[in-house]
């Protein structure tokens, strides 16, 4: 397998969810991979230090979508793309989970784009902070803070629609506002 | 540190692990092993963010996304010529021993014809065109049709074989090589064009002395001698007002091989990720490039 072809299979997933997370949907989002990759087909050659690959490209990816967004006002803030991302989250045997991939991406979509991104790439587990920050070109400490109350964002919308947050999360919340740090 | 502070640094903490080993969490999670509410409140927070991730993690992928991209990279590679330096030669000289088309000079007629009758309204369409330069188009033509007749006439292959000429498209794919190397770079470089194209002049270097309206207002980003084959051009950088990087790259006509219309009929053509608009004007052959995604050249016209 080809270099280029083992650097696809290990990212290409991530940058996807990553891509839905920042678009919301689904064609847009798979536009925004291949343009990343198109882009490392270009430039990669020019990453000396290969272990920073995975960060190229969600950088890349990120750059792309402002540059994309700026130039045009289709990444508005719009509800998830039914069309396109039609059958696209839980499958059928996962009906039971009452949180899945389609809720996940409303919830983070509910946010601003501020707490939204850093928080994707944050559950994308792909990134440490640090790394979330080069990615986003902000500081670290911006990027903890933005986290730290995205996460409290996120944890007030559950709860404020008990139905659609999975059972243990809710358990978990009252516990922790028992302890006075919900 | 305290429980709060402890928090706020263990909120960034992931919860497959994979910070485990950090040291900038290494206290805050010694914290919570010691203080037991620390640590409830911690795999409570933990299992949130699982749980959360997993469901992130669940949605799908677009379907043959892996093999659009697998095609993409391919044809990327597979339209650029990717001779070496070393090499490039060999390629223009395999190039040049193409036997002209037949209708090769009742193309440049015809190509002339249209040129002079376009001519009459470039006066209202680009006022800035200065009755010289209007005239050294159709001298340029005839210049072509010059060179088409003594193509085109009965001779031995080594004629045709000694055109150095430089193609267009070696012209692109040679920039974009140089470009896209890691120790690009520019000659001087300043936001004025009119300092850019001075400075080009100064080293004897040709220019583009009438842009494009889109391109006009749009920032310089510096310029940069362009040496292809032996045959010096040059090179201007602009940044467009949507953000996008276009090159501006300029060869003396006798320089470059192949036929051109004016500007408002320039020539498209797109290779890899680089789109480009080519035209002539006066004794300069004009090629627009970029590649930033989404940007039209056609915009710029």
């Amino acid at each position: 397998m080809s270099e280029f072809a083992e650097l696809v299979d290990a990212h290409y997933q991530a940058l996807f969810r990553f891509g839905m997370s920042l678009t919301r949907s689904a064609d847009r989002a798979s536009d925004l991979v291949q343009e990343t990759f198109c882009i490392w087909a270009a430039k990669g050659d020019q990453l000396r230090d290969r272990s920073k690959a995975k960060t190229w490209l969600f950088t890349t990816l990120h750059r792309e979508f402002l540059s994309q967004r700026r130039r045009s006002s289709k990444f508005s803030d719009e509800p998830l793309d039914e069309a396109t991302t039609a059958g696209m989250f839980a499958p059928e045997e996962d009906a039971e989970r009452q949180m899945d991939g389609h809720r996940a991406l409303e919830l983070l979509g509910e946010l601003e784009e501020t707490y939204r991104t850093p928080l994707t790439l944050f559950y994308l587990q792909q990134h440490s902070y640090k790394e979330i920050a080069e990615i986003l070109d902000a500081p670290i400490g911006t990027v903890m803070s933005r986290l730290s109350r995205g996460k409290e964002m996120l944890r007030r919308r559950m709860t404020s629609e008990p139905s659609s947050a999975p059972k243990n999360i809710l358990h978990l919340e009252r516990e922790g506002e028992q302890h006075g740090h919900g | 540190m305290d429980k709060e502070q402890a928090r706020f640094i263990l909120r960034s903490f992931r919860p497959d692990g994979a910070d485990a080993n950090d040291p900038d969490f290494a206290e805050a999670l010694k914290l919570a092993v010691e203080n037991r509410e620390l640590g409830e409140w911690l795999a409570g927070e933990r299992a949130f963010d699982a749980e959360f991730a997993q469901a992130l993690a669940s949605v799908k992928l677009a379907e043959n996304l892996r093999e659009d991209i697998l095609a993409c990279f391919a044809a990327e590679r597979g339209d650029f010529p990717q001779a070496e330096d070393a090499n490039d030669a060999a390629w223009i000289g395999a190039i040049a021993t193409i036997q002209p088309p037949a209708d090769l000079r009742a193309s440049i007629l015809a190509a002339m014809d249209r040129t002079v009758t376009s001519d009459i309204t470039p006066v209202i369409a680009h006022p800035k065109i200065s009755i010289f330069r209007r005239l050294a188009i159709p001298l340029a033509a005839a210049a072509g049709i010059a060179i088409a007749f003594l193509v085109t006439r009965p001779a031995a292959p080594t004629t045709v074989a000694q055109d150095s000429r430089v193609p267009m498209n070696v012209v692109l794919a040679s920039f974009a090589k140089k470009f896209e190397a890691p120790d690009f770079s520019l000659d001087k470089m300043s936001p004025d064009h009119s300092l850019l194209v001075q400075n080009l002049s100064e080293r004897g270097l040709p220019y583009c002395e009438s842009l494009p309206a889109g391109l006009i207002e749009a920032t310089g980003l510096g310029c940069r001698e362009l040496v292809i084959d032996g045959k010096r051009g040059s090179v201007v950088c602009f940044k467009t007002s949507s953000g996008g990087v276009v090159h501006m790259i300029v060869f003396r006509r006798e320089d470059v091989r192949g036929d051109f219309p004016e500007m408002k009929s320039a020539i498209a053509a797109q290779t890899g990720t680089w789109e480009s608009k080519s035209w002539v004007q006066g004794d300069k052959v004009i090629l627009l490039a970029s590649n930033t995604a989404g940007l039209d050249l056609s915009t710029l016209f």
